[in-house]
């Protein structure tokens, strides 16, 4: 509850300050309210309240940890991104606050209306930050997101209230039959994919990621994937996998793995190339979903396709003059700063799944979890997609240690940038090496009540 | 009775769906999102009388709220973008590809 307020009033704070203090002391609130919320994570008791509705266990506990460690990750290294371009408001800090706030209150829960309100507080924020930079390119991520998530908000409610009719119960758990629920089952869970960007419903992930500002898109990969498995795995194991939405969801996570890693092997720009690297690891996560005991490893997953993701997206919003990041900025990084180029390194092999990083870690806690579940032909598959992945994080780590830079000069990294940067390839690189470390963090219990 | 109420819900949220593939002009796909939130609401309160149940009424209430604000974030950027295309068609936007 008191991580809930925090960040609430935090968001609320920023909002208000930003009338009259410069956007330099907002900046600094957010960020020390996000820390806040951080630190005292940990601390917070398992607890419910509100006759249920609100649920912080375990789970909750480790997937708000994920997303408020993002947030916390896109405000520091956004700040230098927004003033190149041109944009430094404070709407910036105050938006990603209060989606922070609605990613919380997503996470903490297992009742279908307050997912869905929380979700809605999530995105709302994040349609307004897509079209942030407002040029072209950016209001065109913006309308797409706005209009696709519109489009998903719709479907889960229609399947909420479907929930609602065959059982009785917006509460998560609740037993029913017969084709309404079904149909109800197909339609949560299709609302869902479209916020986790699974394929069939991941086409607008690409335009998307690639047109908002490189800190947004960091935020939407890492920060809203968190709160929408956060929900996932809740409405997945509070509806069976044993009929519909276990078909449903193997469906899903073939086509995931197999267009998301076949598509981004033809990109030629950095953040588009990542998109559909994030829609691959989501079919990744969602392979977590169909074993016995899937919390650990979706929770370890996210943690460490946060931690990778984050890292790669923050060293591209260092290099991003505000026109994206085609292979041509990337070419040479590593004559221009040696420093970034070795994290874009370190985070693309996790990203791969090389052993003695982070990544390594998710992919085997997932895949574990898949054949504990019986699922060794869909496992078979996205093992063999992986490798496909290799390929294309190669491609872009060529672009950047073998060729000569089209652009002269060096890069400023602001010191506070550079210490987030550092701290999250420190994790990417002491998680990997001691996973143990964090891991009885995330190893909790079940995930509908 | 009940069921034809649900049948229209249903046709109601179908049309929605429809004009979100169809329909080029990004106010008329925003609206037919709007038809499909209507249907569910539609479905939700015949449910709750249909379980006398209070709690559903409340929700439907709590979610037009939702819809609502929903209408002033999207609205708020479908004018940022006239403002500087003169032009509300999804089609123009082509920016983006790959």
């Amino acid at each position: 509850m008191s991580v809930l307020w925090i960040l609430f009033l935090t968001g609320l704070l920023a909002a208000l300050a930003g009338l009259w203090w410069p956007e330099r002391a907002v900046r600094n609130l957010v960020r020390a309210g996000l820390l806040l919320a951080l630190v005292w994570l940990p601390f917070v008791p398992e607890q419910s309240g509100f006759g249920g509705l609100f649920l912080m266990d375990g789970f909750a506990r480790a997937l708000t940890l994920v997303g408020v460690l993002a947030a916390l990750l896109a405000s520091l290294v956004g700040s230098g991104y927004l003033e190149r371009t041109g944009m430094g408001a404070f709407e910036y800090h105050a938006l990603l606050a209060f989606s922070t706030f609605g990613l919380a209150v997503m996470a903490s829960s297992a009742n279908l209306v307050v997912i869905l309100v929380g979700l809605e507080l999530l995105s709302l924020p994040l349609y307004a930050l897509a079209a942030l930079r407002y040029d072209p390119a950016s209001e065109e991520a913006g309308l797409k997101y706005f209009l696709l998530g519109a489009v998903a908000a719709a479907v889960f409610f229609y399947g909420l209230v479907l929930h609602f009719g065959a059982t009785g119960s917006f509460a998560l758990g609740a037993v029913g039959k017969g084709p309404l629920f079904a149909v109800a089952v197909a339609l949560l869970l299709a609302g869902l994919f479209f916020k986790a960007a699974l394929t069939p419903f991941s086409w607008w992930a690409p335009d998307v990621y690639q047109g908002a500002p490189t800190p947004v898109t960091l935020f939407m990969a890492t920060g809203v994937k968190a709160a929408a498995f956060a929900a996932l795995a809740r409405v997945a194991v509070g509806v069976g996998m044993g009929g519909i939405g276990g078909a449903f969801l193997a469906l899903a996570v073939l086509l995931t793995v197999f267009f998301g890693n076949l598509a981004a092997l033809a990109q030629g720009e950095a953040k588009r190339l990542l998109a559909y690297s994030s829609v691959a690891h989501a079919g990744y996560i969602a392979l977590a979903l169909f074993g016995p005991d899937p919390a650990p490893a979706v929770g370890y997953y996210l943690l460490a396709y946060a931690l990778s993701t984050g890292l790669a997206f923050a060293v591209l919003a260092q290099v991003d003059g505000g026109r994206g990041v085609p292979f041509g900025e990337v070419r040479g990084l590593v004559r221009r700063s040696p420093m970034l180029a070795g994290m874009l390194l370190l985070a693309l092999f996790s990203l791969a799944g090389l052993p003695p990083l982070v990544g390594f870690w998710g992919k085997y806690l997932a895949f574990v979890q898949a054949a504990r579940g019986g699922q060794y032909g869909l496992l078979a598959f996205a093992l063999l997609t992986a490798v496909v992945a290799a390929y294309y994080y190669l491609r872009l780590l060529a672009q950047a240690f073998f060729l000569e830079p089209e652009a002269k000069g060096g890069l400023e990294v602001r010191p506070l940038a550079a210490l987030a940067l550092g701290l999250v390839a420190f994790l990417v690189v002491a998680l990997g090496v001691f996973p143990g470390a964090v891991y009885g963090f995330f190893n909790v219990g079940g995930v509908v009540p | 009775m009940n069921t034809y109420y649900l049948l229209i819900s249903a046709a109601l949220f179908a049309l929605g769906a429809y004009g979100v593939l169809a329909r080029r002009s990004a106010i008329l796909v925003f609206m037919s999102v709007e038809l499909m939130l209507n249907a569910a609401n539609l479905a939700l309160v015949v449910f709750a009388r249909e379980q006398g149940s209070p709690a559903g009424q409340a929700v439907a209430l709590l979610l037009i709220a939702l819809a609502a604000a929903e209408v002033a974030v999207g609205l708020a950027l479908v004018v940022a973008i006239y403002r500087t295309r003169e032009s509300t068609l999804v089609d123009d936007l082509a920016e983006l590809k790959g």
